[in-house]
Parts: structure tokens; C-alpha cells; sequence
């Protein structure tokens, strides 16, 4: 008996070991989903949120830095069909989108803005927050016209069908988020 | 340098409590035996750890979710032979180390191995966080930053010393044995709670062929969110057992028991007994800091800051009036207009050292929002980011400065038009 169970745990520390060989090694990152929604299209918008580690980012003296920072949350958007001028599968640039998450009890528990910015994977509006590890939290979005960035339209017959940004936020939520560092 | 204390004792208090009594008992079974595995262990460990960090901070190889995934599932395994070979081969001290003895000592070494590789790289890298902003190494920022991280790896090689101390010495060995184990186990099973962390947040690259469901898993759910829920559990159960260790330790050696035939004997003993008791004493004393840093100190560290409240102006027609003289000391002033829409608008004034110029700016950036500054040691902070403002530039456009409020003087005072500080109203919706 004990010679048998010295076997099977000396197997099983082989196992372990080639456990650890698996571990990849290719260049990148990895994004987990937000919430359990994924994409969802608002108003003219295909967004969906994912996070990952914090980032450093250029300019420092623009960016939030990483140190004190839990995670990088992001929003990945497209322009659908719009009468704004944005051809569609377009990533819409000059937006304001503030973010507020919530926990499961609805107390808010981060708020700002977050940033436009570039990555391996193209444009998008992120930030680097912090938060505490928790479950059930959803993210609220609130994106505000290109307008208030300073972004014009045209509005004679050269501009598109919309002769002024729109008014009211486009807002998007995302829920059930369970928030567990993995880096 | 707060921050880095509690951050670094909060990583590596476990481990290092871990590897210490892993490497006692290791030494009490086999003897020198036992340490050679351990501190080969620990050495390779050691080697990884640095060539993982170099690769982290140079290259985008590393993807550290993987990793940590990986390195969770090779601590369930180790954590687990560790402790059967344990009960199997490591009951009796001093015994022979034979091939049982030999895979003990494996277990051990590579739990310990593991342990270490899980956690030092990011500490190490913390290195590289301090240059915030960059601020430049010299800087007083990063040596204040850097204090906070030695003094908490100094107080975790003393406290380790001493915990090696202890425990080698407890009597009998099996409480030291059942520390170890216990220890062990709890590690074991946050490792466990950890290595499914990927599968009930569906990470992408984890091709398991079972999806989580959470109607189906969701106990598997609930034992990851138990460690993302309750952070210091774990911590606080090893913290535990080393505080069972010093105190053992303590009251073993408030008399002497051992045989003794004159007083010379008798006196070197009472000497022992007495070094002993100093180490379990400086042994808690480390585990007091400990305990403040994990909570106090952290709570303190991570408090929400409350703005000062806001002065008072005057206002004449639709010009806002701040006398000079009240903001005339160099330090942070915020003033607030309420709106028609029931909208507090802050903005700020600080007047800039060896000048006669004053920074002002709505209480709000573009990257933290109306977040707010404050004032720490004659210094503007943003509430949100903690970076520290060059007061010399507040009142210029851009990243974390204060957006920019427009100012005259008139007789004496600072005149705002009402209109300017209206346009700020959207930051503070």
C-alpha cells in the first residue's frame, strides 16, 4: 500500500511538472469578457468590454499609471449603419465615455473616463482602474456625442444625413461580472 | 512606501512562511539530507524567478494568466504528494531517508520551488512600477517606494530566520509536522480555488472541453470568488499557525526540562531557553508589523481621501471674486458654485512656489474625471490616480492637470466669469 500511493504521488508530481510545460509562450495578451452580455449594439454601436492587466501607456503624464492600478477595463466598438457619416465596421473616434461599475448591492464602486487609445489590437476607449476582486458587478457606460471633443459635421448638403451629434448619452450596461485577477 | 509594505508582505507572507517550515521539517526528517533538496529548490526557483522577470519587463512573451494557471496546477500536485508522502514517510524524526524519504524531500523542494516562482516575479517587477510618472530613479518618490519594499523583504528574511528556529526546535516533532502540514493544505486549497479562476470566467484560451455553466459548476464558482471575496482568509490562517509556532516556542522554553548535572550545565541551558524566547519574541514582534501592515496600515493606505470642504467668494452680477490674500500660502483652495441644475462645480487655486502666478483649474482632469485633488505633505494630488501634480503646470491643458480655468485680477482679487465656470458643469454631472 505504501509503495503504491508513493507511485501514484510520485506520478502525480510527473504530471504537475508537465503541467508547467504547457505553459505558453507566444507573444500577446489575454482579454477576459466583461460581464455575460458580450456584444451588444446600442444606438449605432457594437461594443463589447473585456479587462486584462494593468498597462503602461504613453503619454505617461495623459495616462492613469499602472501602479495602484487592478486591471484594465476596455470597450471594443464598431459604427453600425448611421446617419452620422461613420461607414460601418468603423471604430468611432472623439467619443467621452464615462464608465461606473457597480457591485452586486448597486453601491458604486469606481467611476471615470475612460481614454481613447491604440494597442496590438487596434483603437479603442480603455483605462487602467482600481477594484477590488468581487462578483456580480456590472459596468455601466455613458458615451457622449464627438461634438464636446471638438469632433464637427457637416451640415450642408456635403454632410450626412444627421445635422447635429445626438444629445442624450447612448448607455450600455454590462452584468455579472465576477472580477478575479488571473495575472 | 506605506503601499509597498502591506504589497509585499500581503504576496509573500504565505510563501515565505511555507518554505520555512516546509525546509524545517525537511531538515528535522533527513538532516542535511533534506536541506540539500530544499535549498536546490529554492536556488532553481530562484534562477526562474529572474529569467521570468527579465522576460516580463524586456519581452511580450509572457502571458502571466497562463503562467499562473500552470503554476497553481503544479502546487495542487506538489501540495498533495507533499502531504500524503508526509503522513506515509515523515512521521518520525531523524529517520533514514530511503527512497520514500528521497520523494518527500522532491515533493517539498518543488513545492517550495513553486511557491517562490508564483509570487517573487511580480514583486520584483514592483521595481519598475516605482518609476511612476517617470519620475526618475533618484527621485525621493522612488526612494520612499523603494524603503516601503525592503523593509518589508528585510522583515520577511528576519521572520523567516526565526521561524526556522522555531519550528526546528518545537517539541514533539509532530506538532511541527501537523504545523507544516496544515500550512500545506491551506495553500493547497487556495491553489485549487485559483486554477479555476480561467474556466468560470471562460478565458478563451483555456480549450477544457467541459464549459463552466454556472447552474451545473456553481460550487466551483463559489470556491474561486470564496478567494476573490476573502482575500486575507488564507493569509490569515498561515499567519495562524506561524503565531501557534512562536508561542509553542515560547512556552517550551520557559523552564528548563532537559537533564542537567551542575550548575554550569544548568546555566548554559537557561541560556538557550532564553535565546529561544528572544526569537519568538522578535519573531512576533514581526508578526505585529505584519499584522498592521495587512490591515491598518492597508486599510489606511487604501482610504477613500475626503476633499476639503470649499471656501467661501463673493459674487458680484455674473463675476465670481476670490480675494488674493486667501489664497496667497501656497496651499490647495477649492471653491464651489452650484448650478441651476443643482450641479456643484469645483475648481481649484493654488498659487505657484517662487512666483507670483496662481494655478487654477476646474477640480476635475480628463483622464480621472471630478475625482479631485487634494493637498499630501505641500503637494496637489489627484484623488483617483495618487499622481502627484507639478504645481508649476496646473492651470495648462492636458492629462492629469486640472482642466483649465480661465482668470483675471481685478483690484486685488481673482475674478471668474460665470459663464467659464458653467462650461464646466458637464465634468461634474
Amino acid at each position: 500500500m505504501k509503495k503504491f500511493l508513493a507511485l501514484l504521488m510520485a506520478a502525480l508530481m510527473l504530471l504537475s511538472v508537465s503541467a508547467l510545460a504547457l505553459a505558453e509562450d507566444e507573444a500577446g495578451f489575454d482579454e477576459f469578457d466583461l460581464g455575460v452580455e458580450g456584444e451588444q449594439t446600442v444606438g449605432f454601436l457594437t461594443m463589447s468590454m473585456v479587462y486584462f492587466q494593468p498597462v503602461d501607456m504613453a503619454p505617461t503624464d495623459l495616462a492613469t499609471p499602472k501602479e495602484g492600478s487592478d486591471l484594465h477595463i476596455e470597450v471594443d466598438l464598431t459604427a453600425e449603419e448611421n446617419e452620422y457619416g461613420f461607414n460601418k465596421g468603423e471604430w468611432v473616434p472623439y467619443l467621452t465615455i464615462d464608465y461606473v461599475v457597480l457591485d452586486a448591492e448597486g453601491n458604486q464602486i469606481a467611476d471615470g473616463t475612460m481614454m481613447p487609445m491604440n494597442a496590438s489590437d487596434g483603437q479603442h476607449y480603455g483605462n487602467n482602474i482600481a477594484l477590488p476582486e468581487g462578483e456580480g458587478y456590472s459596468v455601466k457606460l455613458s458615451i457622449k456625442n464627438p461634438g464636446e471633443n471638438g469632433m464637427l459635421l457637416h451640415t450642408d448638403e456635403t454632410g450626412p444625413e444627421a445635422d447635429a451629434w445626438w444629445d442624450e448619452p447612448i448607455e450600455a450596461t454590462w452584468t455579472g461580472w465576477d472580477f478575479v485577477k488571473q495575472w | 512606501m506605506l503601499k509597498y509594505l502591506w504589497t509585499v508582505t500581503q504576496d509573500l507572507f504565505s510563501t515565505v512562511t511555507l518554505v520555512t517550515l516546509i525546509y524545517a521539517v525537511l531538515d528535522r526528517l533527513y538532516g542535511k539530507y533534506g536541506r540539500r533538496f530544499h535549498i536546490a529548490g529554492v536556488c532553481v526557483s530562484l534562477a526562474a524567478s529572474a529569467a521570468f522577470t527579465v522576460a516580463k519587463a524586456t519581452t511580450n512573451k509572457i502571458i502571466s494568466s497562463h503562467w499562473n494557471h500552470y503554476t497553481f496546477g503544479f502546487i495542487i500536485g506538489f501540495s498533495l504528494a507533499f502531504m500524503v508522502l508526509l503522513l506515509i514517510f515523515g512521521r518520525r524524526e531523524e529517520s533514514a531517508p530511503g527512497a520514500g524519504g528521497t520523494l518527500v524531500c522532491v515533493a517539498g523542494a518543488g513545492l517550495a520551488a513553486a511557491m517562490i516562482f508564483l509570487r517573487l516575479p511580480n514583486v520584483a517587477l514592483y521595481l519598475t512600477s516605482f518609476n511612476t510618472m517617470g519620475v526618475g530613479v533618484l527621485s525621493t518618490n522612488y526612494m520612499i517606494r523603494l524603503v516601503g519594499w525592503l523593509l518589508a523583504l528585510i522583515l520577511l528574511v528576519v521572520y523567516s530566520r526565526m521561524l526556522y528556529r522555531c519550528a526546528e526546535h518545537i517539541r514533539p516533532y509532530g506538532a511541527g509536522m501537523a504545523l507544516t502540514w496544515a500550512g500545506v493544505f491551506i495553500y493547497g486549497f487556495y491553489s485549487v480555488c485559483r486554477f479555476f479562476a480561467p474556466w468560470i470566467t471562460r478565458a478563451k484560451w483555456l480549450h477544457w472541453p467541459i464549459k463552466y455553466d454556472k447552474a451545473v459548476h456553481g460550487f466551483v464558482g463559489d470556491l474561486v470568488m470564496l478567494s476573490a471575496n476573502y482575500p486575507l482568509l488564507f493569509i490569515f490562517s498561515i499567519f495562524a499557525l506561524a503565531v501557534i509556532c512562536f508561542v509553542a516556542c515560547f512556552i517550551q522554553n520557559t523552564r528548563v526540562t532537559e537533564p542537567w548535572f551542575n550548575p554550569a550545565q544548568h546555566r548554559k541551558l537557561r541560556a538557550k531557553n532564553r535565546s529561544y524566547r528572544r526569537m519568538a519574541c522578535v519573531a512576533l514582534a514581526c508578526m505585529v508589523v505584519f499584522g498592521l501592515s495587512l490591515t491598518i496600515i492597508k486599510e489606511y493606505d487604501t482610504r477613500e481621501i475626503e476633499l476639503s470642504a470649499p471656501e467661501t467668494y463673493t459674487v458680484e452680477g455674473d463675476k465670481i471674486y476670490v480675494a488674493m490674500e486667501d489664497v496667497n500660502d501656497f496651499h490647495l483652495h477649492r471653491f464651489e458654485y452650484r448650478t441651476e441644475n443643482n450641479v456643484d462645480v469645483r475648481w481649484i487655486v493654488v498659487r505657484k512656489p517662487n512666483s507670483a502666478a496662481y494655478g487654477v483649474g476646474l477640480d476635475a482632469c480628463e483622464v480621472c474625471g471630478n475625482a479631485g485633488y487634494y493637498e499630501r505633505n505641500g503637494q496637489v494630488v489627484c484623488r483617483r490616480c495618487d499622481v502627484i501634480m507639478n504645481t508649476n503646470t496646473i492651470g495648462f491643458k492636458g492629462g492629469c492637470n486640472p482642466i483649465p480655468l480661465k482668470y483675471e485680477v481685478e483690484d486685488g482679487k481673482l475674478m471668474f466669469k460665470l459663464e467659464d465656470i458653467l462650461a464646466g458643469e458637464r465634468e461634474f454631472k
